[in-house]
């Protein structure tokens, strides 16, 4: 399980969330969504080490993950960042070796090309990272995490999936592949945390949404409950009205907001 | 859509193995010729001969190889390796492979720590010059040249970014500073230390020496001997230091590491051979484009094929204008700047110049 308590964090001396209370549990996929400059890569950024908090902890699978060294945090968790810029040219396969090599678990000769087909991108392997456009390159960092994370239940418990934004950059296609990839990731028993933009992509994928707005966690829950006209209109300041269709999950119609 | 059966392995590059054999093979072969080239009449294939049964060499081409030849080529061999590492390093650390020790200030900063022990290592109390002896100098050169990395790292890199213009300049901040100090010591110098300090500043191979190379060695052999060891976190760091993190990277020690390893392969090199650029630059930029950019490849070769080229030039430097020697800095620069303008301009529009 991954919890944070009481959190504040703060960037350059200005405070940017503060009171953060939340869980995430494996198996399942969690949503961190928000308006713009709500917090959310923040928040992303503490959750997985890369910003001390101010006040308040954040443990993974019971270990509060500051105590935890670089190498036995990367053997709980892979991250996928919103950019990524390589500095040199590396190949395909040189960059998903290094989360092979940040990861647990067996490995064969077979994972790359196997990885490379989940993402679409067989046959790249040898090409350097930089003949590929954007969205390619992206997919390529998501394989690179899921390289890392090739267990989703290992020796510590199940491994955990940080993505920020992964379907920004993404046409439709590659956007649910890379979600549905994610979900069979906690299915399999892994966790995923997740930030997003599009609010139809998270009703579709979410187990759990968190909302954040104006520095604070706004509401937390199963997306029925929290993805609401009353709360999602307070959230992104307009007047938004979801819709459902009978027996799935809400969906919205950008047609139908408000000013 | 028929899928074409593509050649796998058609972007793949030459084996690393390959790429290593090729290079100690290149390094003997080049050796070879040093050892064999030069004012007295002793020739690559006369040193076959005597070690292969022949003639055994004369007590006069004896010392010419054991005294001359042989010292020259090994510090060639140890200052063009330690430069090359340092490049490597240093382009690892800073995500650009525009860093160079020697461009971006480490090289005045070595240089000034030099002229300060120089000029001022007479005032240290007796029992502590003892004590230092010879290794005063690599060691005041790495300390200075270490300094120099320090504040550049706190200048030029922010938020694990570095932009190249940012660290440029800094380099030629960093580098006026030294000279303006250098500058000040050379007047307080008396007419032993000027000498000492001209014939440093020039650059040269000339002053090889078997003691020349013991003060040096303490500080660039374990670089060379401990630097893969940093590859795999090199690699990591150029995917950006968060991203390093995520992959298990302990960054801050990382960047200690590094900073530390450059500056004291940097600082015993300019120390004994004083200021030698664009090796750092060319080298690995040669390498990267030959076998890839991978760390654990990169930092060993690095080593070889520095050591063959500064020993290549310094056949040409002592060769072109014979009898009279050519400062090897200006052999090159000769051949490394226009790489690192070929570099600039394949890289411009590109992020980060």
């Amino acid at each position: 399980m991954l919890t944070a308590q009481n959190l504040t964090l703060a960037r350059d001396g200005r405070t940017i969330l503060s009171g953060i209370t939340l869980t995430a549990q494996p198996g399942e996929v969690t949503a961190i969504i928000g308006p713009n400059g709500s917090g959310k890569t923040t928040l992303m950024a503490a959750l997985t080490g890369d910003l001390a908090p101010v006040t308040g902890e954040v443990t993974l699978n019971g270990d509060d993950i500051a105590r935890l060294s670089p190498r036995h945090l990367a053997a709980r968790r892979a991250v996928l960042a919103q950019e990524t810029q390589v500095a040199f040219p590396f190949t395909v396969a040189e960059i998903l070796q290094l989360g092979i090599e940040a990861g647990t678990g067996p490995t064969d000769s077979a994972l790359i090309p196997r990885l490379l087909a989940e993402v679409d991108l067989a046959g790249t392997a040898h090409r350097p990272i930089h003949a590929l456009s954007g969205g390619e390159r992206q997919r390529i960092h998501f394989a690179r995490a899921l390289a890392q994370a090739r267990r989703p239940r290992g020796d510590q418990g199940p491994m955990w999936l940080f993505l920020d934004e992964p379907a920004s950059s993404l046409d439709i296609a590659h956007q649910l592949m890379v979600m549905r990839r994610a979900r069979r990731f906690a299915a399999e028993g892994g966790g995923v945390v997740t930030v997003m933009h599009d609010l139809n992509l998270t009703a579709m994928t979410a187990d759990h949404v968190i909302l954040l707005a104006e520095g604070r966690l706004l509401a937390a829950g199963p997306p029925a409950e929290v993805m609401t006209d009353r709360l999602l209109s307070q959230a992104y300041r307009c007047g938004i009205r979801t819709n459902r269709t009978p027996a799935q999950g809400p969906y919205l119609l950008p047609q139908m907001a408000g000013a | 859509m028929v899928a074409l059966p593509l050649p796998q392995r058609s972007h793949a590059r030459p084996q690393p193995r390959a790429v290593t054999l090729a290079l100690v093979a290149l390094l003997l072969a080049v050796s070879l010729l040093s050892l064999g080239t030069g004012a007295a009449g002793l020739s690559p294939l006369r040193l076959i001969t005597a070690f292969t049964g022949g003639a055994p060499l004369t007590q006069a081409e004896s010392l010419v190889l054991y005294d001359i030849r042989l010292p020259r080529l090994a510090m060639g061999l140890m200052v063009g390796a330690a430069l090359a590492v340092a490049g490597a390093l240093m382009q690892g650390l800073f995500r650009n492979p525009l860093a160079d020790p020697g461009i971006v200030g480490v090289g005045a900063g070595a240089g000034l720590g030099a002229v300060t022990a120089i000029v001022l290592g007479g005032l240290l109390p007796p029992a502590l010059a003892a004590l230092t002896g010879a290794h005063l100098i690599p060691f005041a050169a790495f300390l200075g040249g270490w300094i120099a990395t320090l504040i550049l790292t706190r200048v030029a890199a922010s938020g694990g970014q570095t932009a190249i213009a940012t660290l440029l300049l800094a380099g030629i901040a960093l580098g006026a500073i030294a000279g303006a100090a250098t500058g000040v010591l050379t007047y307080l110098a008396d007419d032993q230390q000027l000498r000492d300090l001209t014939f440093w500043s020039m650059g040269s191979l000339a002053g090889a020496s078997w003691a020349k190379i013991a003060t040096a060695l303490p500080l660039i052999l374990p670089v060379l001997i401990l630097s893969p060891l940093l590859a795999r976190a090199l690699n990591a760091l150029a995917l950006g230091e968060a991203q390093a993190a995520h992959l298990g990277i302990h960054v801050e020690h990382t960047k200690r590491l590094t900073i530390l390893a450059t500056a004291a392969a940097a600082g015993a090199a300019t120390a004994i051979a004083g200021g030698i650029g664009f090796i750092g630059i060319v080298v690995p930029h040669l390498l990267r484009l030959a076998t890839g950019p991978d760390h654990r490849a990169l930092l060993p070769h690095a080593a070889l094929l520095g050591g063959t080229l500064l020993i290549g030039a310094d056949m040409i430097a002592r060769t072109i204008t014979a009898p009279a020697e050519l400062p090897i800095g200006i052999v090159t620069a000769t051949i490394g700047a226009p790489v690192f303008l070929w570099i600039l301009l394949r890289r411009r529009g590109l992020a980060g110049i």
